[in-house]
């Protein structure tokens, strides 16, 4: 939880404050960033812009909203836009195979797996649902919180949310019952 | 209580959404239910493991990595608080350009920067957005200008910040050539404008983009200069006599691309220009070799392949559905590539 203090001086242009400020949440920034981008360079690359972006407009940050959900807003935003220009929709079939290719030939150890296949199949998710999923979940959201976040209606989190884990709960079953794990 | 119905049940109590009594309800019925019974495990399992994924945490210190970036943003921001000018007033299209996105986006502060690092000056342009504005409000706004900023010679520096007019013109005057600053103020601004501009060869005029098909006859075709047509100080050349900046006039073409070049070069002959599609929902800026396309709320939205060569001409179509522009290489040939910010799309033409 960052200081609300902090939140202000940074806004009245306090730039120690600021700099302080981006220290705390940049963590946070990379989080979702990470688990949204599925790769760390990339998500190096959306939680700069998002932390320079955050530097510039914090003017414009306005203290009715929750400055958590302003700052996952931002990053998601930038990263959902990362997504439309380098990662085209896969389909199901080409990204079984791959995923059976690798499993068998590495050889990976069995405690690995549960994070992996995780990642893997929040990876497949479309890109509202896995925002809804990496706010939930890395950053401990709320719906309410989610939905300011992502300016989507309480409903539609809901939906999103849980329509996300089905599937995902559809997926790591497709995983375990192929052998791989547990 | 159907199957359902507890399915949404599982769903929120996962999240901590649901009261004692719902959530005796759901167990009454998944005791009873070997599928939700199930389903309801492989859901908390699901959950428990989302808990457990990685906090991951970045290799190196972000903040750190991004100091540089943020100490040559504030100096800009304040060489552009120093520096700011004039606005025309009533003019949509400039207007559009001077949200506080813009001001600080870091390729116009690194514009900026350059320019006064360089001690070239920086006289901006007006872009035409709109084809069918009548002139001579345009000019009516340009003496308007004019007057209002303190009589003197006034150099008509349009810089995209709107603070104060003489501040600009303490700062760039200084710096400015006699020619050029006192140019804008011995005439209209159309006519003096064109007269400043003493364009060099390689400047892109009617021709090369005659050649893109996108503006047929304009420059010779129209028997008028450049200047003219945009009806203001459309480039402004520093010391070398290379081209700074070049609006082409908003006319009408066969395909309805509306060409406005617009932009800087600074003595290291790193280029950046932008443009605003028609309707304000896009803006174009070539920078770092390659265009990329920004929304309303500044988020990148398409990013182009780098090309080699400088950036001749741009502009949007007039609808803002696709944007153009044309890279000059080395060997004077040119390419024209076309981008569709919807589709996501950069084909060369």
């Amino acid at each position: 939880m960052v200081e609300p203090s902090l939140i202000r001086a940074a806004r009245e242009g306090d730039r120690e404050a600021l700099i302080t400020l981006l220290r705390e949440i940049e963590t946070h920034v990379y989080r979702t960033a990470y688990y949204l981008v599925g790769n760390e360079q990339d998500a190096m690359d959306a939680a700069q812009e998002a932390l320079i972006r955050i530097y510039t407009k914090i003017g414009s940050y306005e203290e009715k909203a929750q400055f958590k959900t302003w700052v996952q807003r931002i990053v998601t935003n930038i990263c959902i836009d990362k997504f439309r220009r380098s990662k085209p929709t896969v389909s199901i079939e080409e990204h079984e195979m791959v995923f059976e290719g690798k499993e068998s030939v590495e050889g990976e150890v069995m405690a690995a797996y549960a994070a992996k296949d995780i990642r893997e199949a929040i990876d497949r998710l479309p890109e509202h649902h896995r925002a809804v999923v990496v706010l939930r979940y890395l950053q401990d959201f709320s719906y309410n919180e989610i939905a300011d976040s992502l300016d989507l209606p309480l409903n539609t989190v809901k939906s999103y949310l849980f329509r996300a884990r089905q599937q995902l709960q559809v997926l790591l079953r497709d995983y375990q019952k192929g052998g791989v794990r547990g | 209580m159907n199957c359902q119905e507890v399915m949404e049940y599982m769903q929120r109590e996962l999240d901590g959404d649901l009261s004692v009594f719902e959530s005796v309800k759901a167990h009454e019925h998944i005791r009873q239910c070997a599928d939700c019974a199930a389903m309801y495990e492989r859901l908390k399992r699901l959950s428990a493991e989302l808990e457990n994924l990685p906090k991951v945490t970045p290799p190196i210190s972000l903040v750190d990595a991004i100091l540089p970036k943020l100490d040559e943003i504030d100096r800009v921001n304040a060489a552009s608080a120093d520096a700011g000018a004039t606005d025309l007033p009533g003019s949509a299209g400039t207007t559009a350009r001077t949200s506080p996105r813009r001001r600080n986006s870091r390729f116009s502060l690194r514009i900026l920067s350059g320019v006064v690092a360089a001690g070239v000056v920086a006289g901006v342009f007006l872009v035409m957005n709109d084809p069918d504005r009548p002139r001579d409000s345009i000019s009516g706004n340009f003496a308007a200008t004019e007057s209002s900023s303190s009589g003197s010679s006034g150099p008509m520096l349009m810089m995209d910040a709107s603070t104060d007019a003489s501040g600009a013109q303490k700062r760039f005057g200084a710096a400015m050539p006699a020619d050029i600053a006192e140019a804008p103020a011995q005439g209209t601004g159309a006519d003096s404008s064109a007269d400043s501009l003493k364009q060099p060869a390689r400047v892109p005029s009617g021709d090369g983009l005659t050649d893109s098909g996108a503006s047929p006859g304009s420059g010779s075709g129209t028997g008028s200069t450049e200047g003219e047509n945009v009806m203001s100080p459309p480039a402004v050349l520093d010391g070398a006599g290379d081209r700074i900046g070049v609006a082409e006039p908003g006319e009408r073409t066969e395909d309805d691309v509306q060409l406005v070049i617009t932009g800087f070069v600074d003595q290291y002959g790193d280029e950046l220009v932008e443009s605003v599609s028609p309707d304000g929902s896009y803006t174009a800026v070539f920078a770092d070799s390659r265009v990329v396309i920004y929304d309303q709320d500044g988020n990148a939205r398409f990013e182009g392949e780098a090309r080699q060569g400088s950036i001749a001409a741009m502009g949007w179509s007039e609808d803002g559905t696709y944007f153009r522009y044309e890279i000059r290489l080395e060997d004077g040939t040119e390419e024209i590539y076309r981008i569709d910010p919807a589709a996501g799309t950069e084909t060369k033409e």
